[in-house]
């Protein structure tokens, strides 16, 4: 799987939860879901939980931490599937 | 020491999340799951809980620094004898809570001694209205009230003339916007 295909996989994760649409619109490694999707932090709980489902992976809670834009999220989906 | 949560039930008990054991264990510790199985409204305990832990986030991040984590496990939750009285612990620091539980929403707080806390339903609330608000509560004229943001997102309200700074919690969540502030002594 490319680094593409995980960001358009991960932005149709996020998007039930997303509360400021604009934020979707440029949605790229940088963006931040907190601060530019408005994902509450309870949500974003859920998103860990249906990117494990979606890429049938188990993300510990160290790399949840740090899960906080997508990028970091690409980063631990890819380090998970190499494993 | 600030900080701040409200949950908006009419958004969050729409799932049960007390009967989602792998939202659970990423969340809460085994004590807190089996209190909150133990309680007679595990939902309401589950936001309970959960509140307390982001209102003490709130005021951990503000007082140590420390970067922005995803960390809930880290907060550490249990209850007082006193009524909606909590305690979370961070590491090796404790910090007191109180939550008001109501039909609609769930605040929880950091007890400190004074702090002037309102809460506010509205559909459409915004920055504007809430500096008219805090100005009417805190006699300032509106114009003189600015919420400035850290790097870190960590908000504070500045006070234009008397050249005041205050930390100043914020919290939005469906229909209820909530906010925490110290009180001015003068």
């Amino acid at each position: 799987m490319n680094e593409k295909e995980i960001i358009i996989r991960l932005k149709k994760i996020v998007e039930p939860y997303v509360q400021r649409m604009e934020g979707l619109k440029n949605f790229r490694e940088e963006t931040d879901f907190l601060n530019d999707l408005q994902i509450n932090s309870a949500n974003l709980v859920d998103v860990v939980l249906d990117v494990e489902d979606e890429f049938n992976i188990e993300i510990d809670n160290d790399s949840m931490e740090g899960m906080l834009t997508v990028g970091d999220a690409k980063n631990i989906i890819e380090k998970k599937l190499a494993n | 020491m600030i900080g701040n949560d409200i949950i908006d039930l009419n958004i969050s008990l729409t799932t049960s999340k007390a009967g989602n054991f792998r939202f659970l264990k990423k969340v809460f510790s085994p004590k807190e799951i089996e209190c909150i199985h133990e309680s007679e409204c595990p939902n309401i305990m589950l936001w309970e809980f959960w509140s307390m832990k982001e209102a003490v986030y709130k005021a951990h991040q503000r007082i140590t620094g420390t970067l922005r984590k995803l960390n809930p496990l880290a907060f550490e939750c249990s209850l007082r004898s006193m009524e909606n009285a909590g305690t979370v612990r961070v590491g090796k620091k404790f910090y007191y809570t109180k939550t008001e539980i109501s039909p609609n929403y769930v605040h929880s707080w950091v007890d400190s001694a004074e702090i002037l806390r309102k809460i506010y339903f509205n559909k459409i609330f915004s920055q504007e209205d809430l500096l008219k608000h805090l100005a009417l509560k805190l006699s300032f004229e509106a114009d003189m009230l600015r919420i400035t943001k850290d790097p870190k997102n960590i908000p504070s309200l500045h006070i234009m003339g008397i050249d005041k700074i205050m930390p100043f919690s914020l919290s939005h969540h469906g229909h209820f916007t909530a906010f925490v502030i110290p009180l001015i002594k003068s």
